[in-house]
């Protein structure tokens, strides 16, 4: 026979279950209101697209300028030409420095991307709430020497020329 | 510079095409006209084992083989091991000059650099020029 005390703690369980039920759909719902797939395959492909334009553009532009100073360092100076070459090649190296605009549209594109990613991730962990404990698997796989290479320091990381001639003197 | 200087054998390892020519660039305009390149520690190495050089000037973070695995090797190698070497490289960090102090590099440049840099570092290494 059910006594009053089972009933209360059954309807007890059961209001728990359905009220993590709602917090399920209702997660959900903000997680999707998100849109991650669209994020992943529109503005983080763009960017990534981007990036690759930028690396070919400043390679195509840094040899266009080498070319053109290369031209104009043999030239030979008593050729009656020799004007000529100069004010061709500089030309050439203004032009090429227009890459500087478009690299920073492109780059200014690849900023707003990860601003949004910013703010999805920031929107997510709203979400998660204050308790959510977040799992640290972050592992540096490397080893040795090759823990050292960590490419261009940002600007006040790393040491400069003269500190670095210091430890030579 | 003297023609001593001029004839030295230096070898150029950077795995980006633009540095190397930089680099070239820069010794031409110095004098110095027997330059080779390499893309990577291993082909450098080759190099290096196929005739002789009197300077390396290298990059640190390439594939396969890095700059500090290049010079490691070479000072391990009783044919090469005196060979001076510079390191030119982005990594910037106390501990990456000291390990490569350690593994006795002559002289680290960080990039990017000028030519200033370079001359002085060449000059610290080789002598007046």
């Amino acid at each position: 026979m059910e006594t009053s005390a089972t009933k209360t703690a059954a309807e007890a369980l059961y209001n728990e279950v359905l009220e993590l039920a709602r917090s399920i759909v209702e997660a959900r719902k903000q997680i999707g209101s998100l849109r991650p797939s669209k994020l992943k395959t529109k503005s983080i492909s763009k960017a990534l697209l981007e990036m690759e334009e930028i690396v070919k553009a400043t390679e195509e532009a840094s040899n266009t300028i080498m070319d053109s100073a290369e031209q104009m360092s043999s030239a030979d100076t008593t050729d009656p030409g020799y004007p000529d070459i100069v004010q061709t090649n500089c030309s050439k190296i203004f032009e090429a420095c227009a890459f500087q605009d478009l690299t920073g549209q492109r780059i200014g594109s690849v900023i707003q991307t990860l601003d949004l990613v910013d703010s999805h991730l920031e929107s997510l962990l709203e979400l998660l709430g204050p308790d959510f404990e977040e799992v640290d698997d972050e592992k540096d796989d490397r080893e040795g020497d090759d823990m050292l290479l960590n490419g261009p320091a940002l600007e006040g990381e790393g040491i400069s020329q003269d500190d670095i001639d210091k430890l030579f003197d | 510079m003297t023609d001593e200087k001029k004839d030295m054998s230096i070898l150029i390892v950077d795995d980006y095409k633009t540095m190397l020519r930089i680099i070239q660039n820069l010794l031409n305009e110095v004098g110095f006209r027997n330059i080779d390149e390499a893309t990577d520690g291993v082909t450098a190495l080759e190099s290096l084992r196929t005739r002789p050089y009197d300077l390396v000037i290298s990059d640190w973070n390439m594939e396969p083989m890095t700059g500090l695995e290049l010079l490691k090797t070479v000072r391990a190698d009783n044919s090469l091991k005196k060979l001076p070497f510079i390191m030119v490289t982005a990594e910037a960090k106390t501990e990456n000059v000291v390990a490569a102090k350690q593994a006795g590099v002559n002289n680290y440049i960080v990039k990017p650099f000028n030519a200033a840099t370079l001359r002085s570092k060449l000059t610290a290494v080789i002598g007046e020029f």
